[in-house]
């Protein structure tokens, strides 16, 4: 998301598209798509919902961009709180249908190239990386929001307290208790394995 | 170490994973049509000034029409006398042709006219007069026109089916007091709802 120094500010792009402007538009969503893509896929663990979140929120964008208020805050968080918003409506809808294991119920990703995956050692890295996604997507959504949001998005708590719409005090609370929470289903899923291979120390109990 | 270190390199871990992952690109289509279209859409539009002048005057011709209907209602109310909550209820009859020269001393004469310099209760029974010539119904038998003395403010002629057993306290001669049954009786109710005069049909 850093902005290198050539390149134009969301800000005045933000302007440029209110105005009309196509290349304008076009330039920041593909700054961010892939940003709101991957938050999205964490929050909701399923592709689908991600590729309807992230077309959603442009489309959002492009109709609401007036609203957008520079004194709250970046364009990205704006991006942030719009993808946030829709993940959860949408979430919220699918509740409608009975999960019957947090943990299993969700989706694998495990479907990236075979190319990618060269001998044991990548196999295995592949499972422990699935059993990270299962977990954090076990998470209760208030935890997981913050744990997306702050360790694998890099967002500072300030950022994350900005789009979640809540104090940085309790960003920092869910992001402890989120994290013991991850680890203690980390372990469960470790103990679930029928074939423990290789595991890395970060996964020892 | 601390204890969410491992928790910490499964994320730095799940985090460089996920940087392989990139929205499809059929996304970037539907997007970017979508966004031609709205600023076709926007350009096309109607003037949003004209479209809120459209919108005032409508909002205004229909605050004419709420107020003149509140205006008007709250005239007929004004122009309707409330009745007495203590006033018998009664039941208007249907018909009232029949004759009430003998219960209206001077029928023949009509009253004479207010004049500017009536006295004031004289007044108070012209308008109310005039008030009860707007709310006679058609089939009702309006005796204001042969009114004078004592009767002029009797308005109308009511007829009411009562008990036989009230008629002795209304000084009426009963041969059995105690029998059962009703008798119709017509009576001259004032403008005030009391009645003035009663007299026997059956």
């Amino acid at each position: 998301m850093a902005d290198a120094a050539a390149e134009p500010q969301d800000r005045d792009l933000l302007q440029l598209m209110v105005a009309g402007d196509r290349d304008a538009f076009a330039t920041l969503y593909r700054r961010y798509r892939d940003v709101v893509f991957r938050f999205a896929l964490r929050m909701s663990c399923s592709d689908i919902i991600a590729q309807d979140v992230t077309q959603d929120v442009f489309l959002a964008f492009m109709r609401h961009a007036g609203r957008y208020d520079p004194r709250q805050g970046l364009v990205s968080t704006y991006l942030y709180g719009m993808a946030r918003h829709m993940t959860r409506r949408r979430l919220r809808r699918e509740r409608r249908f009975v999960r019957l294991d947090p943990e299993t119920q969700i989706e694998s990703e495990s479907r990236d190239p075979i190319g990618m995956v060269s001998g044991l050692d990548d196999v295995v890295r592949q499972e422990e990386i699935e059993q990270v996604r299962r977990a954090v997507g076990a998470l209760p959504l208030r935890y997981r929001e913050v744990i997306v949001l702050c360790d694998l998005h890099d967002h500072s708590y300030a950022e994350a307290a900005a789009i979640i719409g809540c104090a940085v005090g309790t960003v920092r609370s869910r992001l402890n208790r989120g994290r013991v929470l991850l680890q203690d289903k980390l372990e469960r899923l470790n103990r679930q394995t029928w074939c423990a291979p290789k595991r890395s120390p970060g996964y020892s109990t | 170490m601390t204890t969410d270190d491992p928790v910490r390199r499964a994320l730095s871990a799940l985090k460089d994973a996920d940087r392989a992952r990139h929205a499809p690109s059929d996304i970037d289509r539907l997007v970017l049509e979508a966004f031609d279209r709205s600023v076709r859409e926007r350009h096309t539009a109607p003037n949003p000034a004209a479209a809120w002048t459209t919108r005032l005057i409508g909002l205004a011709a229909a605050l004419i029409v709420i107020i003149s209907s509140l205006a008007y209602v709250l005239e007929r109310h004004r122009q309707i006398p409330s009745e007495p909550t203590d006033r018998p209820t009664v039941a208007i009859a249907p018909d009232l042709r029949a004759p009430h020269d003998e219960i209206l001393p001077s029928t023949a004469s009509s009253p004479p006219p207010v004049s500017a310099g009536a006295d004031q209760g004289r007044r108070r029974v012209s308008s109310a007069r005039t008030m009860v010539h707007r709310r006679v119904a058609p089939r009702e038998l309006d005796v204001t026109q042969h009114m004078d003395g004592e009767f002029d403010d009797v308005v109308r002629v009511m007829r009411v089916r009562l008990p036989r057993a009230t008629l002795p306290s209304l000084g009426i001669a009963v041969i059995d007091p105690g029998a059962a049954g009703t008798v119709d009786v017509e009576v001259l109710v004032g403008v005030d709802g009391r009645a003035r005069t009663i007299r026997m049909v059956r």
